[in-house]
């Protein structure tokens, strides 16, 4: 993601990605956002995701590296097999959404190939569980 | 003299002159939270037959940009109204291709329609007092009440749980707002609970028999 978004200005890229999944209002927001229009959906691509929810860097030249590193996801795996990262993150958030308790959701990255989705703490700090979802960089 | 109208006209000028005609140039977090907030407000309408629409406090008409993401049935003449002057200039060059659509610099609805909808006008009082900024939206209230045939929506932000936190924010329980809208002779509905830590009022005009 660093040739992308500009290295200092990722991790604010998380905190505004996380921010909007937290638990409690974010969470709720974002619940009643994905019931009425079905966003998270295999219909629309990422980056138009990212871009209705305002879910990219403020900066101009960074919020186009943030959509074009949405695009690049369509050629990365993921932890299921076929399906793309770009469609499995839709999938997992889409189907968490939806869920009788929805989880609040961590995005993170790690080094590999793959992206993987998991449930967990994702601060170790707080018993709160996420659904993590964690890019490969 | 400043005035309360004022205050919103530069505030809300600066914003668009930052981030442009977006849903950011207008306040608003996203566009798909200020259009969820559009499907509560327009629930005042009924969409089985053609109406016209005062849009207050319409920016760029955002309101414009979702009928275009999900287009109702109907035909709609819309009226959009803003006192900020950069922010109607911004919204006649994105919708002049629009036929259906006018536009004024005011603080005023010029114009009766069949409904107005006025979305989040009322939050940012800055450093206004609550009971002047009280008074700058029953005089709204009071113009949209004036200016609508059927029926008029608008919304408010719920108290946050450390209320201290945001003092240039209006921020309002319903009791207020619609003992004054039934006071104007509307029959008021109030929907929560659709996401976001605010409330929308429907206020329906009694068909005069």
């Amino acid at each position: 993601m660093g040739a992308l978004v500009h290295d200092p200005n990722v991790p604010q890229a998380q905190v505004v990605l996380n921010s909007r999944f937290a638990p409690g209002e974010p969470l709720k927001e974002m619940i009643a956002i994905q019931k009425e229009f079905d966003v998270f959906s295999l219909k629309h691509s990422l980056a138009d995701v990212s871009s209705l929810l305002n879910i990219a860097p403020p900066q101009a030249k960074d919020r186009r590296g943030w959509f074009k590193f949405c695009t690049y996801l369509k050629s990365v795996p993921s932890d299921k097999k076929g399906m793309t990262a770009h469609d499995r993150i839709i999938t997992a958030v889409r189907e968490n959404l939806a869920a009788a308790k929805p989880l609040p959701i961590f995005f993170t990255w790690h080094p590999g190939n793959k992206l993987e989705v998991s449930k967990g703490f994702a601060l170790s700090f707080s018993k709160t569980q996420y659904l993590i979802i964690s890019a490969p960089v | 003299m400043c005035s309360q109208g004022d205050t919103a006209r530069t505030y809300y000028s600066e914003k668009l002159k930052r981030y442009g005609a977006t849903a950011r140039g207008v306040d608003w977090p996203s566009a798909a939270s200020q259009y969820l907030r559009f499907v509560q407000l327009l629930r005042i309408c009924d969409f089985g037959r053609p109406f016209t629409i005062n849009d207050f406090g319409c920016g760029y008409g955002a309101l414009l940009e979702y009928f275009e993401f999900r287009p109702p049935n109907v035909a709609i003449r819309y009226h959009g109204v803003d006192i900020s002057p950069p922010m109607i200039e911004a919204a006649e060059l994105r919708w002049k291709h629009n036929e259906q659509a006018t536009f004024s610099v005011g603080s005023q609805c010029p114009d009766l329609a069949d409904y107005s909808l006025a979305s989040g006008v009322f939050n940012v009082k800055l450093d206004w007092p609550i009971e002047a900024w009280e008074s700058y939206i029953e005089s709204i209230l009071i113009d949209l009440r004036a200016k609508s045939r059927r029926g008029l929506a608008v919304n408010f932000m719920l108290p946050l749980e450390e209320p201290d936190s945001e003092h240039r924010l209006y921020r309002a329980l319903p009791d207020r707002w619609i003992n004054l809208l039934e006071e104007l002779g509307c029959s008021v509905e109030q929907i929560s609970d659709y996401g976001l830590r605010e409330f929308t009022l429907l206020a329906r005009i009694p068909a005069i028999a």
